[in-house]
């Protein structure tokens, strides 16, 4: 309810909803202690231009990046993404050892199988909000 | 030194490839190619550990981090569904999680995400010299990044779990495309052997 209400003053709160932009799957892996959480999900562009995600917002953590993990000779590094464009007709998907919403400094513990809202923006200036629900460690 | 480093496990990687296909092994055999367990750490109960602590126990040796919400956690959650498919041998079976970024993971740190992830995983820390060291020696390859404006920074880690028998011999490569059928097949191997 609380998840369904603050959804909806976000959108009330930002200037415009992002047209043609649709999430499904959102998801995050959250793991106890205060360490970073992992945001998932699959965006598809049904508009007939392309849509190019710059950023996320959420009220429940201190800092929201765009990550993607790197894998080169068994070595892994996570770097910053700026910008994710998809064409029209195209989906997306920000998934466990590609790319994630990197959630850092969660300011209260989360509640496996609750709601988080989260807000993607786009480079137009408009934005989406998305619920995720919280998995516990053992979500793949 | 860490393209010294990544040039080392490419060449390991393509000795595995030229001699694999014999033995029961689905997972990459590292029998006398990588050495045997050795390493001076803290455990994240703050004791003092050694490989000695760990004889008898099949070791499952992974290099992250806490601040790493995405590789680190899969690997981990992979080796806890293989482990939970072993059922009660899998009691024989300890996973080490060293971190690599000692400076930003406290004891206490390292102790709440590790256990987050199941009673059969605990959490190592070194100083940076024992870490040093232990890199060194299984060719491990970690590096840090430039800190941002709140002083989060970026690490690279090599992926790889290294597996080690009841004697502390390194045997088996999880790699990150390993899968936890292929995982739970050698360990199953590995600790029946201890038994027979
Ligand atoms: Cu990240």
């Amino acid at each position: 309810m609380r998840g369904i209400l603050c959804a909806a003053l976000f959108a009330f709160a930002l200037p415009a909803l992002a047209g043609g932009a649709a999430v499904a799957d959102a998801w995050l892996r959250y793991i106890p202690g205060g360490t970073p959480a992992a945001g998932y999900f699959t965006l598809s562009n049904q508009s007939d231009k392309s849509l190019s995600l710059v950023g996320a917002e959420c009220a429940d953590f201190g800092m929201v990046m765009m990550h993607r993990t790197l894998e080169r000779g068994g070595i892994f590094t996570m770097r910053p993404v700026h910008e994710v464009t998809v064409a029209p007709g195209k989906t997306f998907s920000f998934a466990p050892g590609g790319y994630h919403l990197m959630l850092m400094r969660p300011k209260h513990p989360l509640r496996p199988g609750g709601r988080l809202p989260i807000t993607l923006r786009f480079a137009d200036g408009s934005s989406l909000p998305v619920e995720f629900v919280v998995k516990s460690l053992q979500a793949r | 030194m860490s393209r010294l480093r990544r040039a080392w496990l490419v060449a390991l990687a393509l000795l595995l490839a030229s001699c694999g296909g014999g033995g029961p092994w689905q997972l990459k055999d590292i029998k006398g190619v990588v050495p045997d367990l050795a390493f001076n750490l803290t455990d994240d109960s703050g004791r003092r550990v050694s490989a000695a602590d760990y004889r008898g126990r099949t070791v499952l040796l992974f290099f992250g981090y806490t601040n790493c919400p995405d590789v680190c956690p899969t690997t981990l959650v992979k080796l806890a569904a293989a482990l939970k498919d072993l059922g009660p041998a899998a009691h024989g079976a300890q996973v080490l999680f060293v971190t690599v970024d000692p400076k930003r993971d406290t004891l206490e740190a390292l102790h709440r995400y590790a256990r987050a992830f199941g009673s059969h995983v605990t959490g190592l820390r070194g100083s940076a010299a024992e870490l040093r060291e232990l890199a060194k020696r299984y060719r491990i390859s970690y590096s840090y990044g430039t800190p941002d404006a709140s002083g989060n920074y970026d690490v690279t880690h090599s992926s790889a779990v290294f597996v080690f028998d009841a004697e502390g011999n390194a045997r088996l490569l999880v790699m990150p495309d390993s899968g936890e059928k292929a995982i739970a097949h050698d360990l199953k191997l590995l600790l029946g052997a201890r038994q027979g």
